[in-house]
């Protein structure tokens, strides 16, 4: 029995089976630390996963404990303890069915036969997919327009730049024509133009009915891209739901960006203090410091940040609307905060 | 810089890589086990042709192990070079301070060393299963032997480093190279045995001549002192011609700026 | 580079991994190809010295050294090892197949396919059974011209045969090897090994009768020794019949090897989805 979508213009949830479903996952990996003494230690990696991903749907998980979610999902990994299926088959123990239904992107310098051409590598598995040699060089040829190999295909894979190695990697992904789709980070190494392509290839899937579940740290791909979105923190979900969803949890603050030279800690503390300040998060560039400033205050608190600030040097300053990526930020920091209060806690 | 400080150099990087020997099992099986096993095989060939005598069995530990010296020798000069390359090494040696011929020097001769330890196991080996007696016609011979066959074959070993990185695939040629220097040296065959044309060949090559050196010293009757002298002639030879290949290497690199070539 | 337009239709496509014809393809037409994706020495630069140079020598040291030292004939040693140098690419080969496939970290991709593991696993072997015989083809030819090694012609195809099964055989213990060098590092160790093992032990140089009794029991029990006798026979005229034994027990102990191969890949395999040794990137 097959779990189908059915083929549908606009991505939606459709009834009938999951197309992924993930519950209680875990993962511990035995290491060791120390050189003259090896200790054992034990890492927590996926600590208890749980998700459902309908066919059709695209999900974004990100952070702390993706991949070796998706290396358990795509049966590499044996799961320390809970269970999962794609497409109705058990990842443990259905391997073969799982394999034949899903297609994966890992990217990266490594995982393709250097020695040999593109279109070698894209045969060879195709051989190993079962893909039907009939259909087989029309297929692949189809691949190499999708992701612009065209015309490189026959040069050996050892030449190949990182971009075009990632292109190589996303049509082998796709030989098989496969129902799930998993990328991790599919869009590192690619030039922009190359990043956009591949965001209109992953629309072209879902809206062919694929489920791909896709992993980036660009927080605007996840927001444009994905029906749904999942944050994974120190191999915990936090957070999941439509970008709408998350950003709801910052949907009523204020963001106030506000550019320092040479900012001094104890003035950044003291826009902490301020009672109407949720939260000040600093990034460095390289003269100057972007303080953001959380508040659930309209732009009119603006006056008030700059006053608290004093004589510092202050450049450009915005006042803006939260956007997905203040969202993330907001749910790493407060998860970690709590765990790190919890484990305080518990040390006493 | 001064020769006390010329020779200490040399002296450490040469301990430097007989340490570095020791812990790459390629090395150990190649000069350690790879002589046994020859060895054995020497013996039980003597021992089907009627020949069991002590002196044989010494000629064949001997020969058996100086194999074991030429292998590691040529696997562990042929490839430093393209190794450093590989590592990238070798443009930090190259630009350092102290003259790239003295590391050359030590890399060199700690193989060369190295091997060496391969002539001690044949001869326990030997001993230790096939009775063989350890007996030596001049022993006091034996050192200064044993030194014109290292230095020889130490200098024989920095020609190779810079005549191999020329081709880009030094280990196949390392690979190929192993059994017709033991054929044409002698080690286990005699060279009177070979075809005539051979002959003058084996004369070029220190293998040759260390071997014939150190057999001198304990098998012959005759004192070495011809072999011992070719050895040391040979050395000079072999370093002059080094130097010429390492100053065109060099150049090469610097012209194609291949020097970190992977 | 193509510029951002519409969409592209890609055409479907039937996959089914499961047929036995798609099983035939994996272990047919992906075991050769993966001859150029994992052999080191493909290029003539490399293959010509390691596996024709190489090779030639060992003929020639071994004929002068076992008619010097043993007194007999050249043909004798130059026969022996023209068959062991097959090992060459059957045991060296699988190994660095192995190891490469590690280096280049195409192994967890190759096993998250859904491909048949026996075929993919067998698969392997062909390319360099291949070119194992074609390497003991040319020592043979080398012996025949130089050395004085002769074939009885009725018999050719009964020593043909001894040699391909050797070959496998020796292929098969060359999985096996590379098998465990993945759990170890340094695969050349036990390759170097096995190549000076057979030197030794397999009656390439040495009679197996004249060896030790304990030394007998390794020999027996190594890829080669059967199977080479079979050649020695079959080329001195020996028919079927006579040699059909050896030749049996060679392909047992090959098949033995494969299975033992076969069964800790599998292990290694299952292992590394345990304890996260499969490193995707």
């Amino acid at each position: 029995m097959n779990a189908f979508a059915p083929r549908c213009p606009t991505p939606h949830a459709s009834d009938g089976p999951l197309a992924i479903e993930a519950v209680d996952l875990v993962r511990i990996y035995h290491t060791h630390t120390g050189v003259i003494r090896r200790r054992p230690l034990d890492v927590e990696a996926v600590r208890g996963v749980s998700f459902n991903v309908r066919p059709g749907e695209l999900l974004g998980p990100n952070g702390a404990g993706k991949t070796t979610t998706i290396k358990m999902l795509i049966t590499l990994l044996l799961p320390t303890s809970g269970s999962a299926r794609v497409m109705g088959y058990d990842v443990v123990r259905d391997t073969t069915d799982v394999r034949r239904r899903i297609g994966y992107v890992f990217g990266g310098d490594r995982g393709l036969y250097d020695r040999v051409s593109g279109l070698d590598n894209l045969r060879y598995f195709a051989e190993l997919y079962g893909v039907d040699p009939a259909q087989r060089d029309r297929r692949i040829a189809a691949l190499l327009e999708l992701v612009g190999l065209t015309g490189r295909e026959n040069e050996k894979v050892e030449g190949f730049s990182r971009g075009m190695r990632q292109r190589l990697h996303i049509a082998r992904g796709l030989l098989h024509d496969p129902q799930v789709i998993f990328m991790d980070e599919p869009s590192i190494g690619l030039d922009p133009i190359g990043a956009r392509e591949l965001r209109q290839t992953v629309k072209t899937l879902v809206e062919a009915g694929k489920t791909v579940l896709l992993t980036t740290h660009y927080m605007f791909e996840a927001d444009a891209l994905c029906d749904r979105i999942a944050v994974i923190n120190d191999g915990r979900i936090v957070a999941s739901g439509t970008g709408d969803d998350l950003k709801q949890a910052v949907l009523n603050r204020t963001i106030v960006e506000i550019e320092t030279f040479g900012v001094a800690p104890e003035a950044v503390d003291r826009l902490r203090d301020d009672p109407e300040v949720i939260a000040v998060n600093t990034e460095e560039r390289d003269q100057s410091q972007i303080l953001l400033v959380q508040s659930e205050r309209g732009p009119e608190i603006t006056q008030r940040l700059l006053g608290t600030l004093g004589d510092t040097r202050i450049g450009k300053v915005v006042a803006r609307e939260p956007t997905l990526e203040d969202a993330y930020v907001h749910l790493i920091a407060s998860t970690t905060r709590s765990d790190g209060a919890e484990r305080a806690a518990a040390l006493g | 810089m001064s020769l006390a400080r010329s020779v200490r150099l040399i002296w450490w990087v040469t301990w430097f890589n007989v340490r570095m020997l020791l812990v790459s099992e390629f090395f150990v099986l190649l000069t350690f086990v790879s002589p046994l096993i020859f060895a054995t095989l020497a013996f039980f060939l003597f021992r089907l042709g009627h020949s069991t005598g002590g002196q044989t069995l010494l000629y064949a530990a001997l020969g058996s192990g100086m194999m074991g010296v030429w292998s590691t020798t040529l696997f562990g000069c042929g490839g430093a070079i393209a190794w450093q390359r590989w590592e990238g090494t070798l443009e930090l040696l190259v630009n350092a301070p102290t003259r790239y011929d003295f590391i050359l020097a030590g890399q060199a001769f700690g193989a060369v060393i190295f091997g060496f330890a391969g002539i001690l196991m044949t001869i326990a080996w030997g001993m230790l299963l096939f009775g063989m007696p350890l007996t030596s016609t001049f022993p006091l011979l034996l050192p200064l032997s044993l030194f014109a066959a290292v230095v020889s074959l130490g200098a024989l070993g920095m020609l190779i480093a810079t005549s191999f990185v020329l081709y880009r695939h030094a280990n196949a040629l390392s690979n190929m190279l192993e059994y017709p220097i033991w054929l044409v040296a002698g080690l286990l065959v005699p060279i009177a045995t070979l075809p005539a044309w051979v002959q003058p060949i084996s004369w070029l090559l220190a293998p040759t001549w260390g071997m014939d050196a150190i057999r001198g010293a304990t098998l012959q009757s005759q004192p070495p002192w011809f072999a011992i002298g070719m050895c040391f002639a040979l050395a000079v030879v072999y370093y002059f011609l080094a130097r010429v290949a390492l100053r065109y290497v060099l150049h090469l690199a610097r012209r194609d700026a291949t020097l970190d070539l992977r | 580079m193509s510029a951002v337009t519409a969409p592209i239709a890609l055409p479907s496509v039937n996959a089914d991994p499961g047929s036995l014809r798609t099983a035939w393809r994996v272990f047919w037409r992906g075991g050769l190809m993966s001859y150029g994706m994992l052999f080191n020495w493909a290029r003539p630069a490399i293959y010509i010295p390691t596996l024709i140079g190489g090779p030639t020598f060992q003929l020639l040291f071994f004929a002068a050294l076992g008619s010097y030292a043993a007194g007999r004939s050249p043909a004798y040693f130059a026969l022996g090892n023209a068959v062991q140098v097959s090992a060459l690419s059957g045991i060296f080969g699988m190994t660095m197949a192995i190891a490469n496939e590690r280096f280049f970290s195409t192994l967890p991709a190759i096993l998250a396919t859904p491909a048949n593991r026996v075929a993919l696993f067998t698969g392997r072997f062909l390319p360099f059974i291949a070119n194992g015989l074609f390497v003991s083809l040319y020592a043979i030819a080398f012996g025949v011209v130089f050395l004085g090694v002769r074939f009885e012609a009725p018999t050719l195809g009964v020593a043909g045969l001894a040699l391909l099964v050797t070959v496998f055989s020796c292929t098969a213990i060359g999985a096996l090897q590379g098998a465990i060098s993945l759990r170890l590092r340094d695969g050349l160790f036990g390759a170097n090994l096995l190549m000076l093992s057979f030197l030794l032990f397999s009656g390439v140089n040495i009679p197996v009768a004249t060896l030790p009794a304990w030394m007998q029991v390794i020999s027996n029990l190594l890829p080669f020794t059967h199977g080479l006798e079979a050649v020695r026979q079959a080329a001195a005229g020996a028919g079927l019949d006579r040699v059909g034994g050896l030749i049996a027990i060679e392909a047992g102990i090959g098949v033995a090897y494969a299975v033992a191969a076969f069964a800790l890949f599998s292990y290694l395999e299952r292992s590394a989805r345990a304890n996260a040794t499969l490193d995707v990137r």
